[in-house]
């Protein structure tokens, strides 16, 4: 036996064999092979296979590649050795979409994040970029709330701009889609907004990347300062074939809702706040009412009627498959969502075909096509007196909305000013001063009598062909049409307060149009040499245009209510007309990148994009920006790659320029004259200043981090440290009034900011045994911002908007205001600090005038108002964290969003202490009644609004913990479910924003009342609807 | 057939190549607008001129200034009106601050007004060739009637009243008078001029107009009344020399009005109101449904009771009419729900009065009975022509005092809601009485007059605010 060992040890052996990946069998090629104990390796081949030769003592073989698990296989007598490697972290070698091409996450330098579809689809919201939230590191979402497909705040990496949009740019297949933000133009496209992203449908979604650094975004240019968001759709899968049913339903109910006074509350208070003014001459003015005749005193909680429990039923129904030659995915779904608003609604009917065809193996075509149209029954919500949670907390809880000799059997105003709630028996002037600041709707039959309907549709298109002349090239060619519109129809009643009894009915009819062509041609090389060498090449050209038109109708007087429509010879005003608007833009793209990855080891990669916009200064239209990006995988090297505990560790930078150009408003650059009639004269007037030196916000962005697997790839964790530089922002730069500059501003490049921040990702498998398995996955996001420059000829005054100001040296929307002093206990007076913190300033409320504590007259103003230094209504921290839990067949998901270091002005609670005669917040219960008596709310005044005016005292930590999901699903057990004939079968229950860990008084935490296209001012909390609370049951069965 | 299947490949790259470098297609992407037109081209032709023009009141129509809020905010401050909840702490006085939005917002559309006729002068210059002579002339004093009005309502806003100081040096408003070229030049940070300044240049002003401007633009239903003419700025000149105290030349422009014929009394103090056209109509904004300021700021919504219906009448001007005879009271007043309205404004589209012959007499009365020394029987018969054409009682005072009294009563009654309520009182050294539930504004109170707004103090090191806020 020894004799004959020796004899064999003397000879070498020739082992062949193939590498195949576990996932679908396909060779691996480049993958090493290496005899355990020595030096000598190779690397497979492109159909995976390997020749080495070998000693005659080796006895196994080691195989790996980065991002599968090792693995170690004994040589047999055969010499063939065949391997399946197990990708260790799934991730590592997914191929991701970029820009204009795919990658495999391993080799990319840039920060980029990836959500599942599966992870959004499970989630009962109207638009993907809502169940994004907490779900990544460095995106924050805020939603504005209850209202169905109202739109959502999307913030990359903080606050990019002050004056121009912050969202991201949106890509879908492949193709830019739309950037137009709310498809409603009546009340400013402030009334009901509409998200042009709920016209997507999330269950057609496979996957969502984030692009968050120049290095992973620059092939997006001059769009891609405030990070670009990836949406690739579900494709067929050569091979299968399957027919997936899904059916949600669901019922929702707000998840907060404010305390208010009731009617016997109301009364004692209001009656208080007309005394405390004019004494007992005022007599009794809240008085009980039997408005509804029901022989008892009305008493109405409003929260009752304005909300509601909201059902929706969501059922859609996908095919996917195809072979070799084909491949398609087709889906269908129908949404019936019934909000928690009274009379909001939302349905909403998709249809969606991917096909791709591969008649030759070097050519590919394949055309996506969409179809979307919802029916949005929007309803008025905040900042008008007809919305709901408006009307709805101001009306008084003792009048009743029924009124049996009502228009309709509603409590509604006939006389005077019509279309008001009826306020009974309450007395609501004296002195021939009303006691009523604003007029309060009811607002049951103001959503009943009228419509604010939106018909928004949209179509996609693209199709594309891909050619592989030679092997490593690919030719592609891509052209996308992206065609929405929203038919906008809202009908005011006569009998309602406002445009419709003033105009005896009013049906305003707004047909808008955003068309979109987009053709790409761009070609990537992939060559590699010599083994160790791998080149990448792209370059290609883009071309954009976009043209939207709106078109306006009217019509007024109607012959009885009973004409709602715009229908001939129903009504007699004419003289309101037609209205309407034409803009269009292009933007003409070339753009390159080289990469270059040594060994698999070191990753360079340099990329440029030109773009020229035509909004831009005709001399300025054109930007280059450029990135350069650079990666080692550390664990490659020797002194890591047998490291136990370090499985994978991939550091990388980048550093590049982008720009913004999102919402720069059409031809900026132009001093325009347009239409500006003069009753029935014709004229010119000028529309606006135009800057001819107008170009992009440019985004100087770096960014260095890592990615690391650890212990067995149980752990992963992803860092980055990010800055940017932001210079040339476009602003609507305030102009001095008295210059007359037409909006007294004008759209300029002028002032900086800066935005540096962490992000940590930490995924952990914390258990994983046969049955049972629990996986964390934590994000944390932490930024800061400074405002660096801004208007230097407006002597760089602030820019301020409502309280919050862009001021040099400061975060952007620190907060400025006077100081809250509290209540003087010994008069209820309402005290301020003056500038110093010390001085205080008191409301006399006989006089009307301020005084000091020696009782000398003052005043309160600008002067007195204060920076609050760090605060801002900006989150500075904010994050996520989901755990999954499975057992046998049962899954347990609990997904926590979390923000905080933001301030809230409170506006929903300043406005509802107000001392005019409507309901207040239960919390003036605490009002100053008696001498010496300590609080924090003032003695009652009637119509005295100093008291509750913008201050410190409505200012509020922001900070929460929302448990968003808790979802436990149950996967039907294969053995029953193949009897039934079904691939797999899975039921589910979920609970949406099960509850909020809070300091936070008002409704909400998460509040979004300055919604997308504002920075400043965002934290201000004015009667937002509040977020649903939502339980659904979920169905899902596969063939 | 591998050679075939070569050149298939090939020949589709070929293609894609070539479509790929010669794709350039800006041309067809980038669009020059059609919503708009540029400067140059707005003042192509003498017809572009024309429209030109007519956008300075397209811009005089803005809806926090001259679309009706200017007139509100100088009555909402007097006595003739219950203090409206609406407008805040508007028509309370000592809680306004420098940051109240309405202050600020008429601010800035008075000068937005002067903005587009300032600009309108500047492109009319280099545009002089297209349009002939006279027409040149006529624009130029549309431009400087429409920036004198303005300034008229800034000067009597946010600057305590002409007398106020002896010879009117106290501070008035910057005076904006050339378009601006950048608008971030510091050459835009211009002091505030004071009262004289800004009272001499609204004298220039109208004067250059009185000779530019036409007497009419043959369009009686419209233009005529809506568009400023040789009378338009006479009335108003006749107005600026009595809040100077000027009476001679109030006299001067007033007769001037009178005797051109051409203007005259309505039967019904009603009729200027509802005929917007008719014969005592000298100058208004003109509204259509469609431009009018809209359903918040129109005057008609308002002071509507059945529309927006914020502004009553208060008790007290009631009781200064005598409800059996006084038509002002009959067919100008309604009571609605336990409260008193104007019927001035009956519709959305009303047009804003800003001069009517019956201001004029007015003015001529005033201007007599101040320069006479004792009862001046001209003035005593001027207001009762006033007085007769609404069938009140006639006037017979015996003594100046009182005649100047009963005088600036009859103002009150007359032009109530026409926006000088609070002029009437500061230019004649009152103050505000109390009323409602105001306390009394002494003459000479820092809160008689407007903060000016914060957003251009913090801007415009040079301006200097109004004491007390």
């Amino acid at each position: 036996m020894v004799a004959h060992a020796l004899l064999l040890s003397a000879q070498q052996r020739t082992i062949t064999g193939r590498v195949t990946t576990s996932e679908d069998g396909k060779p691996f090629p480049g993958a090493s092979v290496r005899v355990v104990g020595s030096t000598a390796g190779v690397q497979t081949d492109a159909q995976g296979q390997f020749t080495l030769v070998v000693n005659a003592e080796a006895k196994s073989l080691e195989f790996y590649a980065i991002g599968y698990v090792r693995q170690t296989k004994a040589i047999n007598a055969s010499g063939v050795v065949n391997v399946a490697l197990e990708s260790d972290v799934k991730s590592l070698t997914e191929v991701m979409v970029v820009g204009y091409g795919t990658k495999a996450v391993k080799d990319f330098n840039g920060a980029i994040s990836k959500v599942k579809g599966t992870d959004i689809a499970s989630q009962p919201v109207e638009s993907f970029d809502k169940a994004l939230s907490g779900k990544t590191a460095g995106v924050q979402i805020s939603s504005t709330g209850g209202t169905l497909a109202d739109g959502v705040s999307i913030r990359i990496r903080g606050v990019n701009s002050i004056s121009t949009s912050s969202l991201p740019l949106v890509v879908i297949d492949g193709i830019p889609a739309n950037s137009r933000e709310n498809l409603n133009v009546l009340n400013g496209g402030n009334g009901t907004r509409f998200d042009p992203l709920a016209l997507i449908n999330t269950a057609d979604i496979e996957s969502i990347e984030i692009l968050k650094d120049a290095g992973a975004s620059v092939l997006y240019g001059s769009r891609a300062a405030n990070g670009v968001i990836l949406v690739t759709t579900k494709k067929g899968k050569a091979g299968t074939s399957h027919v997936s049913i899904n059916s949600k339903n669901s019922f929702a109910t707000a998840s907060n809702l404010p305390n208010l006074t009731n009617g016997d509350q109301f009364n004692l208070i209001n009656n208080e706040k007309a005394f405390n003014r004019y004494g007992a001459a005022v007599g009794t003015i809240a008085k009980d009412s039997d408005v509804n005749k029901d022989g008892i005193p009305d008493r109405t909680d409003w929260n009752d009627y304005v909300f509601r429990t909201g059902k929706t039923s969501d059922n859609s129904l996908a095919i996917s498959g195809g072979s070799e030659k084909a491949t398609y995915y087709a889906s269908l779904r129908y949404a019936d969502q019934n909000g928690i608003l009274y009379g909001n609604k939302l349905q909403t009917g998709s249809v969606r075909a991917n096909v791709e065809v591969r008649p030759v193996n070097w050519l590919k075509s394949g055309i996506e096509l969409s179809y979307t149209k919802t029916r949005n029954v929007g309803v008025l919500t905040d900042g008008y007196l007809a919305g709901l949670s408006v009307s709805g907390y101001n009306a008084a809880p003792t009048v009743s909305p029924f009124n049996p000799d009502g228009p309709k059997g509603y409590n509604l105003t006939t006389t005077g000013v019509v279309g008001y709630l009826g306020l009974g028996n309450n007395i609501t002037s004296y002195q021939g001063v009303s006691f009523i600041g604003n007029r309060v709707y009811n607002p049951l039959p103001t959503v009943d009598f009228q419509r604010n309907q939106n018909t928004p549709e949209n179509i996609t298109g693209n199709i594309y062909l891909e050619v592989q002349p030679i092997s490593g090239l690919k030719l592609t060619s891509k052209f996308g049409i992206d065609n929405q519109s929203n038919f906008e129809d809202q009908y005011s009643h006569p009998q309602i307060a406002g445009l419709g009894a003033t105009f005896n009915g009013l049906v305003q009819d707004v047909h808008l149009t955003v068309n979109q062509w987009v053709w790409q041609n761009y070609l990537n090389y992939d060559k590699t040499i010599a083994g160790q060498h791998r080149i990448s090449i792209g370059a290609g050209t883009e071309y954009q245009y976009t043209r939207q038109r709106s078109m306006y109708t009217y019509a007024a007087d109607f012959a009885d209510p009973f004409f709602n429509e715009i229908i001939s010879g129903t009504f007699a005003a004419t003289d309101l007309g037609s209205d309407g608007n034409i803009i269009s833009n292009g933007l003409e793209s070339y753009f390159g990148r080289l990469s270059y990855i040594y060994n698999d080891r070191y990753f360079v990669e340099g990329a440029v994009r030109s773009d020229a916009f035509s909004e831009f200064g005709i001399d300025k239209r054109w930007g280059t920006f450029p990135s350069v990006s650079l990666g080692w995988i550390a664990s490659q090297e020797g002194f890591l790659k047998d490291s136990k505990y370090i499985n994978y560790l991939k550091i990388r930078g980048s550093y590049g320029k982008v720009g913004n150009s999102r919402g720069v408003p059409s031809y900026a650059s132009l001093t325009l004259y347009g239409g500006a009639n003069y009753a029935s004269l014709n004229g010119f007037g000028s529309a606006q200043v135009g800057n001819p030196g107008l170009h992009w916000e440019t985004s100087k962005k770096f960014n260095i981090g890592f990615d690391a697997n650890m212990i067995t790839s149980r752990i992963g964790l992803t860092v980055d440290y990010f800055n940017t530089n932001i210079s040339g922002l476009i602003l609507a730069a305030p102009v001095l009034h008295t210059a007359g500059v037409p909006g007294s501003s004008v759209v300029t490049n002028i002032g900086s900011m800066k935005n540096s921040g962490i992000e940590i990702t930490l995924n952990t498998t914390n258990i994983k045994k046969e049955n049972f398995s629990w996986t964390s996955s934590l994000n944390f996001t932490g930024i800061r911002n400074r405002v660096t420059g801004l208007v230097a000829s407006n002597n760089n005054a602030d820019i301020v908007s409502s309280s919050t100001v862009a001021s040099i040296g400061r975060a952007l929307g620190t907060y400025k205001m006077i100081q809250w002093a509290g209540v003087d206990p010994a008069t209820g007076y309402p005290m301020w600090y003056a500038a110093d913190g010390k001085t205080k300033k008191i409301w006399n409320q006989q006089t009307q005038k301020y005084m000091l504590e020696n009782g000398t007259t003052t005043s309160l103003g600008a002067a007195d108002q204060v920076y609050l230094e760090g605060k801002t209504g900006v989150p500075k921290w904010y994050g996520g964290f989901d755990n999954t839990f499975t057992y046998k067949n049962w899954d347990l998901g609990l997904s926590m969003v979390y923000q905080g270091g933001n301030y809230l002005y409170n506006t929903t609670y300043s406005s509802m202490m107000t001392n005019t005669f409507q309901n207040n917040d239960a919390r003036i219960l605490e009002r100053w009644t008696a001498p010496g008596q300590i609080t924090n709310v003032p003695r009652l005044y009637m119509l005295d609004q100093t008291a509750n005016q913008t201050s410190t005292r409505f200012l509020e930590k922001g900070d929460f913990l929302r448990m968003r999901t808790i979802s436990l699903g149950y996967k039907l057990e294969d053995r029953w479910v193949k009897k039934m004939g079904f691939g797999n079968i899975r039921v589910s229950g979920q609970v949406y924003n099960a509850f909020i860990i809070t300091g936070y008084s008002g409704i909400d935490p998460e509040v979004n009342y300055n919604r997308n296209n504002s920075n400043l001012a965002v934290g201000f909390d004015n009667r937002g609807i509040p977020q649903p609370r939502t339980y659904t049951i979920n169905l899902s069965a596969t063939l | 057939m591998i050679k075939k299947y070569f050149n298939t490949k090939i020949g589709f790259g070929l293609v894609c190549g070539i479509l790929v470098l010669t794709s350039s297609c800006q041309k067809e992407i980038f669009e020059d607008p059609i919503n708009s037109l540029s400067p140059q081209a707005a003042f192509e032709t003498a017809e572009r001129v024309e429209k030109s023009a007519i956008g300075m009141y397209n811009a005089l129509q803005n809806a926090n200034f001259f679309g009706g809020r200017v007139l509100i905010y100088a009555d909402i401050r007097a006595t003739d009106v219950n203090p409206p909840t609406y407008f805040g702490s508007l028509p309370q006085f000592t809680s306004v601050t420098s940051s109240e939005t309405n202050t600020q917002l008429a601010w800035q559309g008075a000068y937005a007004s002067i903005g587009e006729a300032n600009l309108f002068m500047k492109n009319l210059e280099a545009a002089k060739n297209v349009v002939s002579a006279n027409k040149a002339e006529q624009y130029i004093g549309e431009a400087k009637f429409i920036r004198a009005l303005c300034y008229f309502y800034l000067v009597n806003l946010w600057a305590q009243p002409y007398k106020f100081t002896a010879n009117a040096t106290h501070l008035g408003v910057p005076l904006v008078l050339k378009s601006v070229e950048d608008p971030f030049s510091a050459e835009n940070q211009l002091p505030r001029a004071t009262v004289a300044e800004v009272y001499t240049q609204i004298e220039n002003d109208l004067l250059a107009a009185e000779n530019q401007l036409p007497n009419d633009y043959g369009d009686p239903s419209f233009s005529d009344i809506t568009r400023a003419t040789k009378a338009a700025a006479r009335a108003l000149l006749a107005r600026v020399y009595l809040y100077k105290g000027d009476y001679t030349k109030a006299i001067t422009f007033a007769d001037k009005v009178i005797t051109a014929n051409k203007y005259g009394l309505n039967d019904d103090p009603a009729t200027t109101f509802k005929t917007y056209n008719s014969k005592e109509s000298i100058f208004s904004i003109g509204m259509s449904v469609s431009d009018n300021p809209n359903t918040n700021n129109a005057l008609g919504q308002h002071y509507g009771a059945t529309k927006r219906g914020d502004i009553n009448i208060s008790a007290e001007y009631i009781g200064l009419l005598d409800q059996t005879k006084d038509l002002r009271f009959k067919n100008l007043v309604q009571q609605v729900a336990g409260s008193y309205w104007t019927l001035k404004y009956p519709a959305t589209e009303s047009w804003v009065p800003v001069l009517r012959y019956a201001e004029i007499l007015l003015i001529k009365a005033e201007a007599l009975a101040y320069l006479a020394t004792t009862v001046d029987p001209n003035a005593v018969a001027l207001v009762n022509v006033i007085r007769g054409r609404s069938l009140a009682d006639i006037i017979a005072p015996t003594t100046k005092a009182d005649l100047i009294e009963l005088i600036l009563k009859e103002r009150r009654l007359e032009l109530a809601f026409e926006g000088q309520g609070i002029f009437d009182f500061l230019r004649t050294g009152r103050g505000i009485p109390a009323h409602s539930i105001i306390a009394e504004q002494p003459y000479g109170s820092d809160y008689v007059i407007l903060p000016i707004p914060l957003y251009d103090l913090q801007k415009n090191p040079k301006l200097v605010p109004n004491k007390g806020y």
